[in-house]
């Protein structure tokens, strides 16, 4: 994230530093420009991504002309300036200020949990001194409960403010503050209440010192004693590069990549790659205890020993049979989206040159073909990146709770456009709260008027005048409610920006209402020109790869279905077998040819997907209709209660392989520990699956499925598997790759975790082919008429049926079930956060806890899907009406 | 409620000197502890609420300032300067001589809710040392006898 300052000013200045001569921007603080030419000057309240504090005095260096010496953290270079940061002074002085900070300091290492990464530990050893003169006694604070994953030392605390400012400035709410005064300074909450937000956890590391340590890792180790394991969050689409800090194989904790020091890898101090809370405390779900361990055949009853040998063979068996007795089109596949790559192209594989089929999909969780399609399309245009906001000018988020889907997304956004890097708009029936407090400027809308919105937008857009007409902005002003002010302010940075990315949340498209918004955005972009790019945002992790991989009816690997050079490199590739090329089925299609009877026999990859469709009722009529149903998966679930065969996977920690996040990076997930007793690896059950079925895979190891795929993506491929991310701690990550559609491989030496590439087959798709026009005819009225409030949901990376939500650690803390309430329509309703309401659809009554916020639009109210019980599937052509009353004396 | 309720064109027109609202803070934890008798944790919920500004902001506040009280004080809030000029004429003997009649320490608060005692940092009346504040009236020059006088006509 570059700083404001630093990108703005485009004159150089020219300083000595220790003698050394370096040319740097104006505006830079002289910490940083030493810190440019390998130069460290110690600190504790100085972090790159935080506002300036000056309060550790540590940083202090002698410039020449000042009569005193000078905190680097807070004095900008001058031409000509000369400093020194190491004379006798300065070593005096530091020394000093060690002393001063260690005054109150409990010198309780042994029992702390910082130990061994701790900045007091550290410049003590390298600028402090043995001993200490204060003879007072020490002042002493009460350690108090404070927030569930997070411990509070006080008496460690040197009042560095970081966290203070972390919650203040990034996380957006000024929850930790620094109470009374003087020498009875400490830091905490009101109340010493939980640091209520989902990246609470990153005050762990910025906390210098011990003060802030992990609940749950709480004396669990010594982190000298712990593997170090690089990898990547397996939870959303932001993708983010992980470090898994494992004994045994056991993830112990889990914090942003490391970095080399001296030889050692350490936790960056001054990291400023942030991690939610979901993935830094719910990755331990590994060794959890419902794990399936055991491969299980149904006829044999659950628990009756079966070895892999035979559910293989009863696997295939069935399979062969059906194909056998009624075509290869009875049978189907079903992956899940966090399947990795290697895993999603081996299934495919499987479905079309060994079985003869492309009844194969990833979506289980969508309700009908026209969502099916629209995701189709959405996948199909996906072009662009937020890697490198430095590039962009405007962002336009529509319909999206980033902050819930893709939290790490989220906070990039929200600090670019803090630092005005960028105009972030928003737009949409439900736009996200926490992103809106730094936007330029959003609209709102009912969810049935949004399609007339952006076609208004884009017909404001369209017209040559360089000031968007009157007529144009009261029709706008007349669907969002918004000023006059807001939506010419909204036109003019979208026809200004000079690049743009329209992001919009996939997960919001359940209904047939929201599926036409996919061509409406795209022809949005069209008007907008070359310059603007699409980014749908896909709440799963691997969403993006299952597309690459053509894991999904209507693609292939690196193109779509109509593409027939590829389909002759496919049967050349797998052994010149000629492939069916008649259309397969998506996966809705599938159920429901299940639920006919036409699907006899079906492999699932995963049943996450399936576990989130709308209908479960409509799932299960399927599953049990089915004659064979084949399930690789790591945890029991309603899907393998109805499996004839089920196959135990690994985990994300128990293998290798790699994920494409919602921007087309390609990221590397390493193994660290083995599948629990008799699972295996997914990629190798595929391999013995197809065996047994006459087809034997030609590779030996993973790298050959890597590079296979690879060249069917990117030809040709420079890295292999091994070098994304090699084993163990101590061995250099040679590559980071940061792909813009014109370097395809910008490689970054020295860097941990490798990101690679648009891997999108899309950046071939040319936009002059689609639509260009909105559909002229009118959208037919898909929300039930009469009083009460629009609902509107979605679902959040905390959900209970999120796989990361089975995390002991994050289980608890899942967030109660919410309805987010306008606050004009809270005031209608008398309602405050916090208050319990009963909402009232139909017969059905349940009792919620309100949210006041500017998330959905008037006339609306939003839930998180995952967290309430209401027969939403029953409303996906016609969005409901909910009354709401407050419940008296209830707070929740 | 107690504020938006009670005092609503209080709260009215201290929102109106500031441009903006968090200004306010300040202001309208005083008129709580007027209220209330001391910053109670309701009024700073209301406060926030009415600022604009989180839980944690206005505790800041309240505790960084020794003028607001956290706790309940009793009706005479008896504030001893134990500063350099009081203390050498005599502010130390005068605490004493004060807990003993009322039979609390400094910091306490009388069992009957009458009175609470408490040392403070220099009044700004050294010229008229030993001092002391009740409530929001200073008394000058005090000796222990002038202090029994003083208690005699608190009632």
């Amino acid at each position: 994230m570059p700083d404001a300052a630093t990108t703005q000013k485009t004159s150089n200045v020219t300083l000595t530093i220790d003698g050394r001569s370096l040319t740097v921007p104006e505006g830079t603080m002289i910490i940083e420009a030493a810190k440019s030419i390998g130069i460290y000057i110690p600190h504790y309240c100085y972090h790159p991504a935080l506002s300036i504090a000056g309060s550790c005095r540590l940083c202090l260096v002698e410039i020449k002309g000042m009569p005193k010496l000078q905190i680097a953290c807070s004095i900008p270079v001058k031409e000509g300036m000369e400093v020194f940061t190491n004379t006798e002074e300065v070593k005096d002085a530091r020394i000093g200020m060690m002393e001063f900070l260690l005054a109150n300091h409990p010198l309780d290492c042994p029992v702390c949990d910082r130990g061994g990464e701790c900045m007091l530990q550290r410049f003590s050893v390298d600028y402090g001194i043995a001993h200490t003169r204060f003879m007072d006694q020490k002042r002493r604070f009460r350690k108090p409960q404070f927030d569930p994953l997070i411990d509070i030392e006080r008496n460690r605390c040197i009042l560095c403010t970081r966290c203070v400012r972390f919650c203040d400035e990034i996380a957006g709410e000024h929850v930790m503050g620094v109470f009374n005064r003087g020498e009875q300074n400490y830091i905490g909450t009101y109340g010493d209440g939980p640091v209520s937000n989902i990246f609470s956890g990153n005050v762990i590391d910025l906390c210098p010192v011990g003060t802030l340590t992990s609940k749950p890792f709480r004396f669990q180790a010594r982190v000298w004693e712990l593997h170090q394991l690089q990898t990547t969050c397996p939870y959303c689409a932001s993708g983010c590069p992980v470090t898994c800090w494992t004994r045994d194989g056991k993830v112990c904790r889990t914090t942003p990549p490391i970095r080399k020091d001296k030889g050692k890898y350490v936790l960056d101090e001054d990291t400023t790659e942030f991690i939610c809370n979901q993935g830094r405390f719910g990755l331990d779900i590994g060794h959890h205890a419902e794990r399936l361990r055991h491969p299980i055949i149904r006829n044999n009853g659950p628990d009756a020993p079966v070895t892999w040998d035979e559910a293989i063979q009863a696997a295939a068996q069935g399979l062969r049979r059906i194909r056998n007795e009624h075509g290869p089109q009875a049978v189907a596949f079903l992956a899940s989206p966090s399947a990795t790559c290697e895993e999603l192209y081996l299934f495919q594989r499987l479905a079309r040159s060994v079985i003869g089929t492309n009844n194969i999909d990833w979506r289980g969780h969508l309700a009908s073909p026209d969502i099916a399609a629209a995701f189709s399309l959405a996948m199909s245009t996906a072009n662009g990146m937020l890697d490198d906001l430095s590039e962009i000018e405007c962002v336009l988020v529509l319909n999206c709770d980033l902050l819930h889907e893709a939290p790490v997304t989220a906070l990039k956004l929200r600090e670019a456009a803090r630092k005005a890097n960028i105009e972030l708009l928003l737009l949409g029936h439900h736009i996200d709260s926490w992103l809106a407090t730094h936007a330029k400027a959003y609209l709102q809308c009912l969810p049935d008027q949004e399609h007339a919105l952006i076609y208004a937008l884009d017909q404001a857009i369209a017209k040559a005048e360089p000031e968007p007409t009157s007529a144009d902005v009261d029709t706008i002003r007349e669907l969002s409610g918004a000023g006059k002010e807001t939506v010419e302010s909204l036109i003019t940075s979208l026809r200004s920006a000079g690049s743009g990315v329209i992001v919009y949340g996939v997960s919001e498209i359940w209904s047939h209402l929201a599926s036409t918004v996919v061509d409406d955005l795209v022809a949005l972009r069209n008007t907008l020109g070359p310059q603007w790019a699409l980014l749908p945002v896909n709440p799963e992790r691997n969403a993006s790869g299952a597309f690459a991989t053509g894991c999904q009816s209507d693609r292939l690997p690196g193109s779509g279905c109509d593409n027939q050079k590829t389909w002759e490199k496919l049967e050349s590739l797998w052994g010149k077998v000629p492939l069916v090329r008649a259309a397969g089925l998506s996966a809705p299609d599938i159920l429901e040819q299940a639920s006919l009877g036409e699907i006899k026999g079906l492999v699932v990859l995963g049943s996450d997907a399936l576990l989130r469709h709308p209908k479960p009722e409509r799932v299960n009529q399927a599953l049990k209709t089915l004659e064979h149903l084949v399930v690789i998966d790591v945890f029991p679930s309603s899907t393998t209660e109805q499996a004839h065969v089920v196959l135990p996977g690994a985990l994300f920690t128990e293998k290798d392989g790699t994920y494409i996040d919602a921007e087309g990076r390609l990221a590397r997930l390493c193994k660290g520990d083995d599948p629990p007793e008799d699972a295996r690896d997914n990629w190798q059950i595929l391999g013995e699956l197809a065996k047994a079925l006459g087809t034997e895979f030609p590779y030996q190891r993973l790298d050959d499925v890597f590079a296979e795929l690879m060249n069917l993506l990117h030809p040709p491929c420079p890295f292999t598997l091994e070098e994304l991310a090699p084993e163990g701690p101590g061995a250099e990550c040679p590559i980071r790759c940061i792909t813009k559609p014109s370097d395809r491989f910008h490689v970054l030496a020295g860097k941990y975790h490798a990101l690679a590439s648009s891997f999108r087959p899309t950046c071939h798709v040319r936009f002059a082919e689609l639509p260009t026009a909105h559909a002229e005819e009118k959208i037919p009225p898909t929300v039930e008429s009469g009083p009460g409030l629009i609902l509107t949901w979605a679902p959040i990376l905390q959900g209970r049926d999120h796989w990361g939500g089975r995390s002991p650690t994050m289980a608890p803390l899942r967030p109660s079930p919410y309805i987010e309430i306008h606050p004009s329509n809270a005031k209608e309703l008398a309602v405050q956060t916090g208050d319990a309401v009963e909402l009232r659809m139909g017969e059905l009554r349940l009792l919620l806890r309100a949210i006041v916020c500017a998330g959905p639009a008037p006339g609306t109210v939003h839930v998180a899907s995952n967290l309430v019980d209401l027969p939403l599937g029953d409303y996906l052509t016609r969005l409901p009406r909910v009354q709401l009353k407050k419940v008296e004396g209830k707070q929740t | 409620m107690m504020l938006r309720e009670q005092k609503a064109k209080a709260v009215e027109k201290i929102l109106k000197r500031y441009p903006d609202r968090r200004s306010a803070i300040i202001p309208l934890l005083w008129l709580v502890q007027r209220t209330a008798g001391y910053v109670t944790p309701d009024g700073i919920t209301e406060v926030a609420e009415i600022t604009g500004v989180t839980l944690t902001q206005v505790q800041e506040i309240v505790s960084f300032y020794t003028m607001f009280h956290q706790k309940p004080v009793g009706r005479y809030l008896i504030s001893v300067c134990d500063n350099i000029s009081c203390s050498l004429l005599g502010a130390e003997q005068l605490v004493e001589h004060l807990e003993g009649r009322l039979g609390i320490r400094a910091g306490e608060t009388t069992a009957n809710g009458l009175f609470s005692l408490q040392t403070v940092e220099c009044l700004g009346a050294c010229n008229m040392a030993p001092v002391m504040i009740i409530n929001e009236t200073l008394y000058p020059n005090l000796t222990t006898e002038k202090i029994d006088q003083i208690l005699k006509n608190c009632t």
